[in-house]
């Protein structure tokens, strides 16, 4: 079992070696420039000599292995450089943009799982209800709805027509506390909550009624046991694959917050790495990129190793 | 009683939730306060004494030698300042002498200017300023306007001596850059050090906290050499959208932001909000690349495509009245000679100048050809600025009817290089001394001369007006490069901008007299008079 679970880390520590190399030679790819973040409004006054100057003074003009055998290096002692925009310590930046970015995702995936939880039961365990089918349209439509639209249309009536919550940021000038905090985070998680919600209770309520129709139900409903017992089997059943499923798609929240957090200016992983794109800010964006995909990589090894807990075919196949 | 269980368990989570909401991140960068001011840092903060500004963007760092930053002129201050006629005046300079071949420049400062954290502002300070700025190795945006710079030196305790390489008049307007204390910077590398987040000035403000991307809060400055400002705190929030923006002034969230055009009927209409309109120096043109290409090698053309551009439908429609045309860089200097040629539209003309530099159609697909060659070339434009881009998709319609064929190009700024653009929506202008945006465009040798222009009456006019501090002379010259200018066009100007401000109507004493910089940039010269009712 430990042997399983160290090769695992040890997979993952190569992946993530390997999605370094190739997200620094992306960012190199891309056309941008630091120089461009430096002089802000001012562009029209940027000469070639003056880039060219910058470019040099940040180590821009050494050859791309070199560049990322520095940024290694660094990297493995814990340093992850400075931001080419302000010179910010980049463990800094991410320090203090990453607990927000975690507050999102802890508020919006807790959510969403619960609430498809609840749906989805439900609308299971009465097929073909006009909530059952309610669910699969909506399912649906939202899926077809990207995650910026939604973002807008909910700013725009909760903001903008409405008044009742704020369209940017965490915390108001005036106002400080949970209740503030709370304010601000609704329409971010909302949004999130929204583009997931759909097809986490569509799969749970798609799985019960899969297994519904199976053939142990049938004998223990012939036998006679009760309901609950019934029900309670099932759940347990079909949860499983609902744990693989919400933890495979850790990976496409993290990307949705690119989007939510750039549209609701809330200071963020997502809006930091969308900044620092077009001035290729290299140490921000492998910082940002390095701990976002330490964090999928790792709720994918939970994921698996909830699984192993709670599945014993699963354990005896490993122990093998 | 499943249904009792999953509503229990739904009633924890929420307020385990609200728990984590509560308790956030730490995102606020405050000042390192020691025992001695940690009581000054303790600000009363409250919607009645504060003042709060709607930007469209952050500034990314607080140095004024690094890069230009909305709260500059609140934060630092200079040698030297300019008044309300945009004229230089002595700041923290007392006093200053020129020698006679203008390459030195000696001045005496005061000697009760304190910095925010209460340090006393010395000659050393004021000269690690000026030799950061020109050093090669700090990524600062402001240092090409400092290249005439040679050396700095100490002369006692309260002067310097600023020796230049060539005779530079706009020398004072740029020692109007914020001073940073030496002392923040001791052991620390430049680019990357504390104080860039953190800064400590010794203008009317200080600064509290930082909220990255979202808010800032400067307090008032109370050891402030000057007149102490009237306003106790000001907090700048980052309001990208301008619809936003203007919805916040309108219900009061928010005291001054700048608007769009489209905006102001709306704001004014509002008996709540006062909107401000304000000359700039801020104009925008088309710069001609003769280096990318030789179409524009003929004055004819250019002639042309300047007969042909109409700077009052530019004005009306695409800013809504909110400009004025532009026929010269120096149109709102005291030097400006209103004499030159205008190039007012006059389509007819522009055609008939064509016809006689050779462009005629001759194979019927309505673009003029000569030689072989079509008369085709590519506009960029920059695509985050809306007006440019209107500017730039107007003109090329306008050119079309000139039988022109031009594309426009609108590109990320990242992406842009403009000595590689055949021509390019510029946006150039500065409401202080005549030789700033002049000798460094048009001269042959100029740093910013991205179209490789030159004109040798234009080239002799601009040196002569550098060498002479005699205002009559100067005038003679800059008229007599206006008209080289004019005859011999490096780009078309097309017109400058109003900036339109919105105050709510609780702000008074912002005046509209001072002609502001890029963008509306200069807005709070005159903060010390400004108040909350």
């Amino acid at each position: 079992m430990t042997k399983y679970i160290i090769k695992r880390i040890l997979q993952s520590v190569f992946i993530l070696f390997v999605m370094s190399i190739i997200a620094f030679a992306l960012i190199n790819a891309a056309p941008g420039d630091p120089a461009a973040a430096i002089y802000g409004g001012q562009m029209d006054k940027l000469t070639q000599a003056e880039r060219e100057r910058i470019n040099t003074n940040l180590g821009l003009d050494r050859p791309l292995a070199t560049r990322y055998y520095n940024w290694l290096s660094e990297m493995l002692g814990g340093r992850m450089g400075y931001s080419y925009e302000n010179g910010k310590s980049v463990n800094q930046i991410i320090t203090e943009r990453m607990p927000n970015t975690l507050l999102l995702f802890a508020v919006s995936f807790f959510l969403t799982v619960i609430i498809s939880m609840v749906v989805g039961l439900w609308a299971g365990r009465h097929p073909y209800s006009a909530l059952d089918r309610g669910i699969t349209i909506t399912s649906i439509v939202i899926n077809g709805i990207p995650s910026v639209l939604v973002a807008i249309i909910l700013i725009f009536l909760f903001s903008v027509k409405l008044g009742w919550l704020p369209s940017s940021g965490t915390s108001s000038i005036f106002a400080t506390g949970a209740a503030d905090r709370i304010k601000h985070l609704v329409i971010s998680v909302l949004t999130v909550v929204l583009s997931h919600v759909s097809s986490f209770s569509r799969f749970i309520q798609e799985g019960l009624k899969e297994e519904l129709s199976s053939y142990y139900v049938t004998v223990a409903r012939a036998n006679h046991v009760s309901n609950r017992d019934i029900y309670m089997g099932v759940m347990k059943n079909s949860l499983v694959p609902f744990i693989n499923y919400a933890g495979s798609h850790v990976p496409s929240f993290f990307s949705g917050f690119v989007v939510v957090e750039t549209v609701f200016a809330y200071p963020g992983l997502g809006s930091m790495i969308v900044g620092a794109i077009p001035i290729k800010d290299y140490p921000v964006l492998m910082g940002g990129i390095l701990i976002t995909g330490i964090v999928v990589i790792s709720s994918m090894l939970a994921v698996d190793l909830i699984d192993l807990a709670l599945n014993p075919k699963l354990r005896r196949a490993v122990e093998r | 009683m499943k249904t009792k269980k999953l509503i229990s368990l739904v009633l924890c989570s929420a307020t385990l939730l609200a728990l984590l909401a509560g308790c956030g991140g730490g995102e606020v960068s405050k000042k390192p306060s020691n025992d001695e001011d940690s009581k000054a840092n303790e600000i009363s903060l409250d919607r009645d004494n504060t003042l709060i500004y709607g930007a469209e963007s952050m500034d990314s760092q607080f140095n004024p030698v690094l890069g230009s930053m909305h709260f500059g002129d609140l934060l630092f201050r200079g040698l030297m300042t300019t008044d309300e006629n945009c004229q230089p005046q002595c700041d923290i300079a007392t006093s200053y002498k020129i020698s006679d071949d203008l390459l030195e420049y000696t001045f005496k400062i005061r000697d009760d200017v304190l910095f925010h954290d209460g340090t006393k502002l010395t000659i050393e300070d004021v000269i690690f300023t000026l030799k950061s700025v020109i050093d090669e190795k700090i990524n600062s945006s402001q240092r090409d306007g400092f290249l005439q710079i040679e050396n700095v030196e100490k002369v006692d305790d309260t002067s310097l001596r600023i020796t230049l390489n060539e005779p530079f008049p706009a020398l004072l307007d740029k020692l109007t850059i914020g001073i940073i204390p030496e002392h923040c910077f001791e052991g620390k590398d430049f680019n990357t050090a504390d104080f860039n987040m953190e800064p400590v000035g010794c203008g009317p403000y200080k600064f509290v906290s930082y909220e990255t991307d979202s808010k800032l809060v400067l307090t008032r400055f109370n050891d402030f050499y000057g007149d102490t400002a009237k306003i106790e705190n000001i907090v700048c929030l980052c309001l990208p959208d301008y619809n936003v923006r203007a919805l916040q002034l309108s219900t009061g969230e928010i005291d001054l932001a700048y608007i769009e055009p489209s905006q102001v009927e709306e704001l004014e209409a509002n008996k709540d909000t006062t909107v401000y309109k304000i000359d700039t120096a801020d104009y925008r043109c088309v710069m001609f690349n003769f280096g990318a290409t030789d179409l524009f090698d003929d004055v004819k053309v250019r002639q042309a495509l300047c007969y042909a551009t109409d700077r009052k439908a530019v004005v009306d429609s695409i800013v809504h009245g909110y400009g004025v045309a532009a026929y010269s860089p120096l149109q709102l200097n005291k030097f400006n000679n209103d004499s030159v040629e205008k190039y007012d539209y006059n389509l007819d003309k522009a055609k008939s100048l064509l016809d006689e530099a050779g462009w005629t159609d001759s194979d019927g697909d309505s673009i003029r050809d000569k030689n072989g060659e079509k008369l085709a070339f590519t506009l960029t434009t920059p695509v985050s600025d809306e007006v440019r881009v209107n500017i730039a998709t107007y003109l090329v319609s306008e050119w079309k009817k000139l039988g022109i064929d031009c594309k426009v190009d609108a590109l990320d700024w990242s992406a842009i290089d403009i000595t590689k653009c055949e021509a390019f929506v510029l946006g150039w202008g500065s409401p202080f001394d005549a030789d700033n945006d002049t000798y460094r465009l048009f001269c042959t040798t100029g740093t910013d001369n991205y179209g490789l222009y030159s004109n040798d009456t234009v080239d002799e006019t601009l040196k002569k007006a550098r060498i002479t501090s005699d205002k009559g002379e100067r005038a003679g010259h800059y008229a007599e490069f206006q008209e080289a200018l004019a005859k011999d066009p490096a780009y078309d100007f097309i017109c400058y901008l109003t900036a339109l401000y919105c105050a709510n109507t609780r702000v008074s004493g912002i005046k509209t007299t001072k002609i502001l910089g890029h963008h509306g940039a200069g807005v709070f010269w005159n903060i010390e008079e400004w108040e909350l009712n």
